[in-house]
């Protein structure tokens, strides 16, 4: 037994008498041990009174939430007599292609605000706002859904869709650690420029960290002035591969009011000494967009103006489309055999629909983290985030999508004394049938990191990452590894969408949506102006955007049997709100149910 | 059942009871506040007597927590020097009284300890605390944490103990 288990034994009174006192007897003779008894003792009175404070905390805070509760179940109670009075008499108007939800703020300047919605054309709904069904219903305040935050607004200013979902997705209905310490977060919004500089005398091929590809051809750049014999030019891009990426653009999938679905999008700018630069008017570029090819995608323009918002108008018929799923034609061996990966090539096939991601990483023996990743859904957002107990805080969640051919990790550890940054960044690289095992090595801030066992399977990747990060000769013998285990479902195959371009700006790779089945909605907010409320198609990469005038938000042609977020941000009540559904698979004529399953998935009035 | 009762479970039992301690408090010379610290000493006192055998843990651990309340609330009172209060208007039978003695004076309050704390790795802290105050057996805190076995997890949690005592009484 060592020290100490001993000493452990000691200040929990697990020691027999004899035990005890032979111990003491120990401890009189060395000062030492005795010191250490001593301080081992101070720290458990020093860890159990944080536990301690931390546990009342949250149970405070847990009371606080259960008393607003009660107070909501008693005014939802009171309005739902009323609506259910009103929903009777709306009967008689329903209508098969329309259906209105009602927002109310019911108690407000509480940390959890009732939202209460109305339609009159479904007969879920009818049912569930009945009084006398209330309890059962998913509008009645238990069956909410958790809070998922309080919401830390950056400025002074109503929080935005695009911060509150990028809290919502780290947070994803985590308030608290472990400890019962709230967690805050920094969302970081805005999609990231990556800026290169060509040589506009040569062929350029530029790889995107999204994995998206440009094929600019020597010579087909100029000047807006007509200046052509340009040499070095600035490019700069954003990608949007996801819905995410719009959100955070601010831009939405939809032309002249027509859903579209993307396979990817970006704006590229360029300028040459102060001058912009776009294609010459006879040159064109070619753009790839990893994913699953669509022999209905075509080019769109991007166009964003203050009055008229944004908008993508349809390329023209002279672009062609073509689809090249060999992705060696797109990679060039300079970049297979980069030193940093080896030489060995792996075939690699992902779906881009869901995986796995679970990594330990250690640091001198302390676990400094350990995520758990499930479920990305096919636009690359989380369902499950990670396991509460999870150590880390700050997630750049974007960096954690796996777009292809490359795999972006940034995890912001906050626990280790030794490091509060990891970033990691390594490609995917495919090409040989068996497994690869190889060093590579990527940088984690300024440190120089390696990874080993680098193996590719069909549908497995296992990477062993270093366990000690301050080690920076690659050669290093690892004895204490951590392992990250990634897999990836079924057997999606890597493809290419590619369309050709005649000019920069915003670039769309989109068709549009056919639905045999439409309806239109509308979203009312009873307690004041709606600032944005906007449709997210979850099993398609689309966005729509509605019409707001004042309290009413109209969303026209929303396709039938797609499950949906609607989410918006009532301006006045400083309400977020966001609503789960499926709409129905058809639509029964006169009251007949447009929407499955309408739930509040959440509702968010916390900002002050 | 893990290896002892959930100190988490024990907690909620006694928030739920807690009214009483601040309402002696209140009555007392004491504020709420002063009696949500009373309360929240008495239940580190009370866990401290608990995780040295000193007291047995039974199901109802309210007269327990009142008696170490008022004795450190006395306690206090007597230190501002505004009240007079025999100490004996507390009956406790002698044994305890010495313990929870021992344990006021030996609790540290460093607020410091606290502070060095929040250095510690949050895996290490929650591997501490799920061992000691959640008390979860090492095999479901390996499954919980993720550990390859409890093995690894005891040897973490050693490592852990460790790290904890360097920056708490380093500081």
């Amino acid at each position: 037994m060592n020290n100490l288990e001993q000493i452990e034994k000691y200040l929990f009174g697990d020691m027999s008498l004899e035990e005890k006192s032979e111990f003491e007897v120990q401890m009189d003779k060395d000062p030492g041990l005795k010191q250490t008894v001593n301080e081992y003792s101070q720290t458990f009175s020093a860890l159990k009174r944080k536990w301690v404070e931390d546990g009342i905390k949250k149970l405070n805070r847990i009371r606080l939430i259960k008393q607003l509760a009660v107070a909501g179940i008693v005014v939802i109670a009171v309005i739902s007599a009323i609506f259910a009075f009103k929903t009777n008499k709306h009967h008689e108007k329903a209508s098969i292609n329309s259906i209105d939800f009602e927002v109310e703020n019911m108690v407000e300047n509480s940390l959890r605000d009732s939202l209460y919605i109305q339609t009159d054309s479904t007969v879920l709904l009818e049912k569930n706002i009945s009084q006398s069904n209330l309890k059962d219903s998913s509008y009645h305040p238990k069956n909410f859904a958790p809070i998922v935050g309080v919401y830390q607004p950056i400025k002074e200013t109503l929080p935005t869709i695009d911060s509150f979902l990028f809290n919502e997705m780290l947070t994803y209905g985590e308030i608290e650690d472990s400890a019962g310490a709230e967690t805050t977060f920094n969302p970081l919004i805005g999609v990231k420029w990556q800026t290169f500089t060509l040589d506009n005398t040569k062929n350029n091929r530029i790889t995107l960290l999204g994995g998206t590809v440009l094929d600019i051809g020597s010579g087909i750049l100029s000047t807006e002035n007509g200046e052509n014999n340009l040499k070095e030019v600035k490019l700069r891009v954003k990608e949007f591969l996801n819905y995410y990426d719009l959100w955070q653009e601010g831009i939405h999938t939809s032309s002249n009011g027509q859903q579209l679905i993307t396979a990817g999008s970006c704006l590229i700018e360029a300028e040459s000494h102060g001058q912009k630069v776009n294609v010459k008017p006879e040159g064109t570029f070619t753009i790839q967009f990893p994913g699953k090819e669509n022999p209905s995608n075509t080019i769109f323009y991007g166009s964003k103006s203050e009055e008229k918002g944004f908008n993508w108008i349809e390329g023209g018929s002279d672009l062609q489309i073509f689809k090249d799923n060999n992705y060696n034609n797109f990679y060039g061996e300079e970049i297979l055999d980069d030193e940093s990966f080896g030489k060995t090539k792996s075939k690699f096939s992902l779906s881009d629909t869901i995986w796995f991601f679970e990594t330990e990483v250690m640091d001198e023996g302390l676990m400094a983290g350990k995520y758990n990743f499930h479920t990305l859904n096919n636009l690359g957002v989380f369902e499950e985030v990670f396991n509460p107990l999870c150590s880390t805080k700050h997630i750049d969640i974007k960096s954690m999508f796996l777009r292809k051919e490359n795999l972006l990790m940034r995890f912001h550890l906050d626990s280790t004394g030794y490091m509060d940054r990891f970033d990691y960044n390594f490609k995917l690289k495919r090409k040989a049938e068996k497994e690869m095992k190889k060093n590579a090595s990527s940088l984690i801030g300024n440190t120089k990191i390696n990874v080993q066992d680098f193996k590719f399977k069909e549908r497995i990747v296992n990477v062993t990452l270093l366990p000690n990060f301050r080690i920076e000769n690659k050669d290093s013998i690892l004895t204490d590894s951590s392992l990250m285990e990634m897999e990836t479902f079924q057997d999606g195959r890597l493809a290419y969408n590619a369309i050709v371009s005649s000019q920069f700006g915003y670039i769309n790779c989109d068709r549009f949506a056919y639905y045999n089945e439409k309806i239109n909605m509308n979203v009312h907010s009873e307690i004041g102006k709606l600032q944005d409320v906007r449709v997210f198609f979850l099993n398609e990469n689309s966005v729509m955007n509605s019409q707001i005038t004042g309290i009413k938000a109209s969303i026209q042609n929303i396709p039938l049997d797609q499950p949906i977020l609607i989410i918006g941000i009532n301006q006045t009540g400083n309400q977020m709100f966001i609503l789960e559904t499926t709409t129905a698979n058809s639509v029964k004529s006169g009251k007949g149910e447009a929407f499955d399953a309408l739930k509040v998935k959440n509702i968010l009035t916390t900002y002050r | 059942m893990d290896r002892m009762n959930s100190r988490e479970e024990l907690l909620k039992r006694i928030y739920k009871e807690r009214k009483g301690v601040i309402r002696w408090v209140k009555h007392n010379s004491g504020s709420r506040n002063d009696g949500e610290d009373v309360l929240q000493e008495a239940i580190i006192i009370y866990l401290s007597l608990l995780d040295q055998g000193k007291i047995v843990d039974n199901k109802d651990p309210m007269p327990m927590i009142s008696t170490i309340s008022r004795r450190y609330w006395l306690g206090i009172l007597r230190k501002r020097k505004s009240v007079f209060v025999p100490l004996e208007s507390v009956a406790t039978s002698e044994d305890i009284t010495v313990d929870i003695e021992n344990a006021l004076e030996h609790e540290s309050r460093s607020q410091n300890a606290l502070n060095a704390f929040e250095l510690l790795g949050d895996k290490c802290k929650d591997l501490l605390k799920l061992f000691y105050f959640n008390k979860l057996d090492m095999v479901k805190i390996a499954d919980q944490l993720g550990f390859r076995n409890e093995h690894v997890a005891r040897s973490m949690k050693y490592k852990c103990l460790d790290k904890a005592r360097k920056l708490i009484n380093d500081k």
